[in-house]
């Protein structure tokens, strides 16, 4: 019974658990095992998750934990940019068709090789669209680090979009 | 939107001070057709669009109860299961809903339960009640401890009675007859032991006193 409750109420956000495991770990096959892994945590704590209120930021903050783990255990690796442009393509509306994809790659690339905590804020902010409160309790950071780790953040993809002048 | 109202979004969101709803806003705009001057951050933008497009390739389980020990005994073949996942399998074979498929590990799984309940060698009681047999090296101690008391209690009387002949057994004011033929045997045994000692004492002090009488006449000390 509660099996299936929580797998009610991972399901509405477990893919914004994959991508932000995408973007920490950098490979599909190790995203999925992360979130396998994140759906084993919540099972063996089931009755602490079905009290929780925020639900989604507590997942969110178990995927990040197990991908920084994984990171540590096997070492930073690059991401495969081809794998998510697979997944890009059935989703590009006309006008961002007339977008390189060499151009989305070299930003790709610019955003995954920003440090981890600026990574992680990007992808919870610019591509999740969380609030600067959700993305502290999510991330643990206080709130000012997070401004600043996007700030950051930031300022090196502009400079680096404008010295590329993509 | 016209250009300098998304001039002034992007400020801010370079800036980080801009909110998620402006930001969404820019999203909007670069998903659409946008003016040719922002075709340097315009990629940027797209990026983050098509990058929440991004969906899961994980299967959410039917059942997740059943997938989950699935999963941890895939951990526990490969041998990279945690103690704590280990632990959870204990805790599910050991319990009375068990799902069909996982019938057949029941038994390796409640082996390993029995096992852990085992204690020094004594079984918990719901497994059986056996009292250990005292072994050799405790009746041995308790022996040991016994004649110890026995001793300490013979030398304290040796002071208190100031007693001179120790060859004799028939101490002034001790009585031996309460005491079990264990204890008996260790009183006599020390007594014997005591005035060997004690004799050894006594050649040593007349050696010793015969010694310092002649260290006292030598001629280095006159």
């Amino acid at each position: 019974m509660q099996g299936n409750d929580i797998v009610n109420l991972v399901t509405p956000f477990k893919d914004k658990l994959f991508r932000l495991a995408l973007r920490i770990v950098g490979s599909v096959q190790e995203a999925e095992d992360v979130i396998q892994e994140v759906l084993v945590k919540v099972w063996k704590k089931k009755e602490v998750f079905l009290d929780l209120d925020n639900k989604e930021a507590w997942c969110m903050t178990v995927t990040r934990n197990l991908c920084i783990d994984k990171i540590r255990a096997r070492k930073m690796r690059t991401t495969d940019v081809t794998e998510h442009y697979n997944i890009r393509d059935k989703t590009l509306t006309p006008a961002q068709e007339v977008v390189s994809n060499d151009r989305m790659s070299q930003i790709l690339e610019l955003i995954n090789a920003l440090p981890e905590k600026q990574k992680t804020v990007v992808q919870l902010r610019d591509i999740e669209g969380y609030s600067y409160k959700e993305i502290s309790e999510i991330t643990t950071l206080k709130l000012d680090q997070v401004k600043v780790y996007l700030h950051r953040a930031r300022i090196t993809l502009r400079a680096q979009i404008t010295k590329r002048a993509i | 939107m016209n250009i300098t109202e998304i001039n002034q979004l992007l400020e801010g969101y370079f800036a980080g001070t801009s909110s998620v709803e402006q930001e969404t806003a820019l999203k909007n705009y670069f998903s659409g057709e946008y003016d040719s001057s922002f075709k340097e951050v315009a990629p940027l933008f797209a990026v983050f669009n098509t990058q929440a497009a991004i969906k899961s390739s994980v299967e959410m389980p039917a059942d997740l109860n059943v997938w989950a020990i699935d999963r941890l005994l895939e951990k526990y073949w490969d041998c990279t299961s945690t103690l704590e996942d280990e632990s959870t399998l204990k805790e599910y074979f050991a319990g009375p809903d068990i799902n069909e498929k996982h019938i057949q590990f029941v038994d390796l799984f409640r082996v390993f339960n029995e096992e852990k309940a085992i204690v020094g060698g004594e079984l918990k009681s719901d497994i059986g009640e056996e009292k250990p047999q005292e072994s050799k090296s405790k009746v041995f101690s308790i022996s040991r401890k016994w004649m110890a008391v026995a001793a300490s209690l013979f030398l304290a009387m040796m002071v208190w009675f100031n007693v001179d002949d120790t060859t004799s057994l028939d101490v002034p004011g001790v009585d031996t007859s309460g005491l079990t033929a264990e204890e008996k045997e260790a009183y006599e045994v020390t007594v014997e032991a005591l005035a060997f000692l004690s004799g050894k004492l006594d050649k040593s002090s007349n050696s010793i006193g015969s010694d310092i009488k002649k260290v006292g006449n030598a001629q280095i000390f006159k």
